[in-house]
């Protein structure tokens, strides 16, 4: 098991609202890459809080997957009512974060999202995007009524519809995978996706380089492609699981 | 801001009246013009994004330029330090939204209030300015009745890509046309749709399309028809609501061609002229574009309908008035007829109201011959419109309005859309195109089997598109045709590499791979190392087809020359007794050499003496000396050009 993360302002953008977390080794840990919003500080603030309350609870990380997915559920609600919170006392009308998770322990890894911070799995030879963006231009494209291409030039194709920090009520999307014959996995924000195709990132990541140096890769990429917005990755490799 | 605040030292805060995403607006006192104005303040959240004050300024400067009795005049914008304002007319009134209040009003006032919108939008539009954001939100009403516009393009800044990552600022959805939803360019068309939309709401008290989220309202103003208006509001005549939806049209195209053309239609639905006007067809300029042809069932009621070409012209109801009007007459004649036959006048006027109604049967997935006759049957007027389809065969009907058992009038018209089989497409043309933009554009246009060949080609670069099996143009059904593209390879020429330095069996290694025929040719050189390669022929970068001879010249080094060598010959002369005179000998010595036949040397010598000549070797040659003594050769002095060299 390898671990590997960065984040990057970008070229673009003054400050990083991106923040990143990666716990734990081969048998259990976290990665997680929260993307915030929000004028002034906000934004970093929402994503910080969200890293905060996973770093506290991952000494609790539960071993049953059904567990898991409860724990990340709480947690992610304290998180929101949290974001809220601060949001109210300091008068701010738009503040929330986004959240891309990874868990693993033992065979069990957990896959949680929110908004368009994504996770991909490399499994053999290919790249596989396991989550569903929450936003307004995916919903419509998975409805049939936008192409990859005319979503890539929306005017509102970073308007998400799912975020910590929205509303009352948040709902990740949780997928619970047992013994999943990943290669590794890539959790990122939109700062990476918005400029690096899908084909770039899995010829970084079949790279025979160490898993930091792909990490980099990555940022590098992005950032030649205009570094428009803030770029977090994060990367777990499976290296012993790899034979199974 | 607090109450008592001021701005730019002019400006006192009174009140804050109101505050949406992205600012706040307060009642202000202008303390130099001595008048109440309202003040927009940009949230300071977002104050510090320059890109986006820049666009809030300069949006906020074009509609400043606008002046117009329902517009909310904007006075100045300004800031101040982390401040930034807009300062506009003050308006004592509510919002169109809250004076709604839900329900929907009176016909007559909701045309008042929708001719002032139109003014107010018809005039940005002449000074080229589209509203974008049009919503009961954005409109003051006063309580005499005047209605003010706000907001002209602030909707732009609102909506810039580069704004912070947004959650919130979709914007309200409710009102907005289909394509913005798609993220197309908004134009005077959208803020069209948008009217209609406002328009709906004033006559049936509800927003066009209700869903529980922004994506699913969206999805609604990309797909759905709208609940007619006069399904929610009795009162609306049919001119009115045909107005209302033609501004709802899906296509740009099929709208009204105006803010001034909508209005008109607006004003003039409640005419008398117009009283008897049918239910206004869709029409569609998206399907007419595919093929689509509206076919007359019932030919002599068919309404004229617009060519396809041109966009549907506000005066169609001017068209289709007469022949309907014509028919209306047939009812009335007939009914009287029915009144006359029974007699009493309040049993026939009960009978009539009866024979007047019929329930619409469910005529879907009949033959296009069955359904016509069903419904004529029925009484009513049947109106056909083909449209493609995949899963409905050719001929059936596919849907129909109004819906079975509703109860309309006779003689009303019932629209059966038929399918016309399934949908053609006209092949693209993809020649030229890399591969994967040809295979985005086929699969945007439905064509599932693709498949792929590659050629090698000189004049299509690499990974593009040589040529496709369909012709361009041709018209298909995408799920029922291979299409094979054919992709170049990129050029088979093999651009010569630069064998200067190799040796022959190098370049020998190198022809065969790249499969041409190597000739050598061996040149002396004083540069070039023996054995390793000049130059060739074709030069290096000459982009050469397989089996072009390529020539290579190889050193031999450096070409041999002449050589020189020193010989010596020692003739002796017998030494005679000493009284006697030395008797004297003839020496001659001769070469042959690379100069020729010399002769290099004739003396008279009484004692031995020692000769030196020189002979000249050319490469593989052989110089020769003969030395003559009184005629006689007594020695012969033969040197190989290998020997002359080694004494070297």
């Amino acid at each position: 098991m390898e671990l590997a993360f960065r984040t990057d302002r970008g070229q673009v953008r003054t400050q990083n609202e991106d923040a990143v977390l990666i716990l734990g080794d081969a048998l259990s840990g976290v990665a997680l890459v929260a993307d915030g919003m929000g004028g002034h500080a906000a934004g970093e603030i929402a994503s910080q809080i969200v890293i905060e309350e996973f770093r506290r609870a991952f000494p609790y990380l539960p071993s049953s997957p059904i567990e898991i997915e409860r724990w990340f559920r709480h947690h992610i609600d304290l998180a929101n009512e949290q974001v809220l919170q601060f949001a109210k006392q300091s008068n701010l009308v738009m503040m929330g974060t986004t959240m891309a998770a990874v868990c693993w322990n033992g065979e069990t890894v957990v896959i949680v999202h929110i908004g368009d911070s994504r996770v991909y799995a490399l499994t053999e030879n290919e790249l596989r995007r396991l989550t569903e963006d929450h936003s307004y231009v995916n919903m419509l494209k998975q409805l049939g009524e936008l192409t990859e291409e005319e979503m890539r030039v929306h005017p509102k194709r970073n308007v998400i519809t799912r975020a910590i920090g929205s509303s009352d009520q948040v709902e990740p999307d949780v997928q619970v995978l047992a013994e999943p014959e990943f290669e590794s996995i890539l959790i990122c924000t939109d700062g990476l996706t918005t400029h690096v195709t899908d084909e770039v990132i899995q010829r970084v990541l079949q790279q025979a380089v160490t898993v930091d140096q792909k990490a980099e890769q990555l940022i590098v990429e992005a950032n030649q492609l205009g570094g428009s917005d803030n770029i977090t990755v994060a990367l777990v490799q499976f290296t012993d699981r790899k034979r199974g | 801001m607090r109450s008592g605040e001021r701005i730019n030292d002019r400006y006192r805060i009174e009140q804050q009246i109101g505050s949406g995403g992205m600012a706040n607006v307060y009642r202000a006192h202008d303390e130099i013009l001595n008048r109440t104005v309202a003040i927009k303040v940009l949230r300071s959240e977002f104050s510090h994004n320059e890109q986006f004050i820049r666009r809030f300024e300069r949006e906020a400067h074009a509609a400043t330029s606008l002046n117009h009795p329902n517009i909310v005049a904007i006075y100045d914008v300004g800031d101040e330090e982390d401040l930034y304002y807009i300062v506009m007319e003050h308006v004592d009134g509510v919002t169109l939204k809250q004076y709604l209040q839900e329900e929907y009003i009176s016909v007559d006032e909701a045309l008042r209030i929708m001719g002032q919108i139109c003014d107010a939008i018809d005039h940005a539009h002449a000074n080229r300015i589209i509203h974008r954001d049009i919503k009961p939100q954005n409109m003051m009403i006063d309580q005499h009745g005047n209605v003010k516009v706000t907001d002209f393009g602030i909707a732009v800044a609102m909506s810039n890509a580069t704004l912070t990552h947004t959650m919130s600022v979709l914007g309200s959805v409710h009102y907005f046309s289909p394509e913005q939803a798609r993220g197309k360019f908004a134009d005077e068309k959208s803020d069209i749709y948008s009217l209609g939309a406002v328009l709906y709401e004033l006559l049936t008290g509800r927003v066009p399309f209700i869903g529980e989220t922004p994506v699913a309202v969206a999805l609604q103003h990309l797909q759905d028809d709208p609940i007619r208006p006069m399904d929610l509001n009795p009162n609306v005549p049919q001119p009115l609501e045909n107005c209302v939806m033609q501004a709802l049209a899906k296509s740009p195209g099929s709208r009204h061609v105006s803010v001034a053309a909508f209005k008109k239609d607006c004003m003039t639905a409640l005419s008398r002229e117009r009283a008897n006007e049918p239910k206004r067809l869709p029409v569609n300029q998206e399907e007419f574009d595919q093929t689509l042809v509206m076919t007359p069932v019932v030919a002599e009621e068919k309404p004229d309908t617009p060519a396809p070409s041109s966009p549907l012209p506000v005066s169609t109801e001017q068209e289709t008035k007469e022949p309907v009007k014509k028919k209306k007459h047939k009812w009335w004649i007939w009914i009287l007829l029915i009144i006359v036959l029974i007699g009493g006048s309040i049993a026939a006027y009960m009978v009539a109201d009866e024979m007047s109604r019929a329930v619409v049967p469910d005529v879907v997935g009949m033959s296009i011959g069955d359904a016509t006759s069903e419904l004529e049957n029925e009484g009513f007027v049947v109106e056909v419109t083909e449209r493609a389809s995949d899963d409905v065969k050719e001929g059936e009907v596919i849907s129909q309005n109004p819906q079975e058992g509703r109860k309309p009038k006779q003689g009303t018209t019932v629209t059966i859309v038929v399918s016309a089989g399934k949908e053609t497409v006209e092949m693209p043309n993809v020649e030229g195109l890399s591969q994967s933009a040809a295979e985005r554009m086929l699969k945007d246009l439905a064509f599932s089997d693709l498949e792929i060949k590659t050629e090698a080609s000189e004049t299509v670069d690499s990974g593009d598109v040589i040529s496709q099996s369909l012709d361009p143009g041709e018209e298909v059904v995408p799920s029922e045709v291979t299409v094979t593209l054919v992709v170049s390879t990129g050029s088979n020429k093999v651009e010569l590499s630069n064998l200067a330095g190799y040796t022959f069996d190098e370049a020998s290694t190198y022809a065969d791979q790249n499969k041409l025929k190597i000739v050598r040719r061996d040149e002396f050189s004083t540069s070039v190392p023996k054995g390793q390669i000049i130059r060739q022929l074709p030069t290096a970068g000459t982009a050469v087809d397989p089996g072009t001879e390529l020539t290579v010249i190889v050193s031999e080094g450096v070409e041999p020359t002449d050589v020189s060598i020193e010989r010596e010959v020692n003739v002796e002369v017998e030494q005679p007794d000493e009284d006697e005179q030395p008797k004297a000998v003839e020496v001659v010595i001769r070469t042959v050499d690379a100069r020729g036949e010399i002769e290099v040397l004739r003396d008279n010598i009484t004692e031995t003496t020692t000769y030196s000549y020189t002979l000249v070797i050319a490469p593989d040659e052989v110089g020769t000396a003969t030395i003559e003594v009184d005629g006689e050769i007594v020695r012969t002095d033969s040197v190989t050009y290998a020997q002359a060299k080694e004494a070297q």
